[in-house]
């Protein structure tokens, strides 16, 4: 006989089923348990709701605060760099501006220099006297 | 099992949905105790085990809770409730990993009186009867949740095709073939277990007059 016969019938099967639900009974303390959780979670609820209700009235000072954060940053490359002399006195230019007219400072000195030893080279190339120089040296104001 | 009470579907039960979905604590649990026996029921069969069973009708009814505000009618509320009982029990059942057979595998006094049956073929019928059923049952058992949950469905609850496509959410013909491909499944468990389908044959013959 061929395997497909033992096809089990639906009547078995529905048998079988009821045999086996009627072995459980149903619990009473479900709705207990359902409750408990319920009202844990509508507690929850409230305490995010308190919160969030508290972030709200502070929200106005938030977004101040933020506006003067975004203020603050867009205004800094607009501003002026800060002079040399004007540096120490400032205490509101920052410590990356100062550093950066420093720099500029300390390059025109130098570009000077090289300026006055490329003239005394080319004097003495030209072996002449630096005569201009010295003069306008001895009689420029001090 | 299934014989429902003439609230279900009804204007009562609709008044009952509609006072859930204002936040009605009262109204929820008298929708629970209306479907709880069934849904224990239908869970343990499909679980098999009770606390987990436990589990499955809690979480249910806490979605349901949760998110009754959201049913529409557009289904009847007994197929949405089964949706989401069914849709738990498989989620609970895959991440626990349960072993779900009743029964443990034939023992050798089990393969001894089976090897005597075949032989004589004269058993006593209660006896007979009575390894048929722990071989149906073993049977159920090795199921995958998806085919009993519909077998359940079927059998249990006596859920027409079209109630069933509306719980699972596929066409009537998928619960069809579903329904064939488990009494396959059955079919082929019991010819493994006993390990003689001629056996299982002639015994199933004998204990149902119409074969399926």
């Amino acid at each position: 006989m061929g395997v497909t016969a033992v096809r089990p019938s639906e009547s078995a099967i529905r048998a079988e089923l009821r045999r086996e639900a009627a072995k459980v009974s149903v619990p009473d303390e479900m709705w207990t348990k359902i409750s408990e959780r319920l009202d844990g979670e509508m507690a929850r609820a409230d305490k995010r709701k308190r919160l969030w209700h508290q972030l709200i009235n502070w929200r106005p000072a938030f977004a101040l605060a933020v506006a003067a954060g975004v203020f603050w940053m867009a205004l800094i490359p607009v501003l002026p760099p800060a002079r040399p002399d004007a540096t120490n006195n400032a205490a509101s230019v920052s410590a990356s501006s100062n550093t950066e007219q420093g720099e500029i400072t300390t390059l025109k000195r130098y570009r000077r220099e090289q300026a006055r030893e490329h003239a005394a080279k080319a004097a003495e190339a030209a072996d002449q006297p630096m005569t201009n120089f010295t003069y306008q040296s001895m009689m420029a104001p001090r | 099992m299934a014989e429902l009470e003439p609230i279900y579907g009804s204007d009562a039960e609709t008044l009952l949905i509609e006072r859930c979905q204002a936040g009605d604590r009262l109204a929820f649990e008298e929708i629970f105790n209306l479907y709880r026996d069934d849904v224990f029921r239908f869970s343990y069969l499909v679980v098999r085990d009770s606390c987990l069973a436990q589990d499955v009708v809690q979480e249910a009814f806490l979605k349901v809770f949760r998110s009754i505000a959201k049913f529409q009618f557009r289904s009847s509320f007994k197929s949405w409730l089964y949706r989401i009982a069914v849709n738990e029990a498989i989620t609970l059942l895959r991440r626990r990993k349960v072993k779900e057979d009743l029964d443990p595998a034939p023992d050798a006094t089990f393969n001894q009186g089976a090897a005597q049956v075949s032989s004589e073929w004269q058993p006593e019928e209660a006896v007979l009867e009575s390894e048929e059923r722990r071989l149906l049952r073993c049977a159920i058992g090795q199921l995958d949740p998806v085919h009993r949950s519909v077998v359940v469905l079927k059998y249990f609850h006596e859920f027409s095709d079209t109630e069933i496509a509306a719980v699972i959410g596929c066409p009537p013909g998928t619960v069809k073939s579903r329904l064939h491909r488990a009494r396959e499944l059955l079919r082929n468990d019991m010819a493994r277990q006993m390990g003689r389908p001629d056996l299982v044959a002639l015994s199933y013959a004998r204990l149902s007059n119409n074969p399926v």
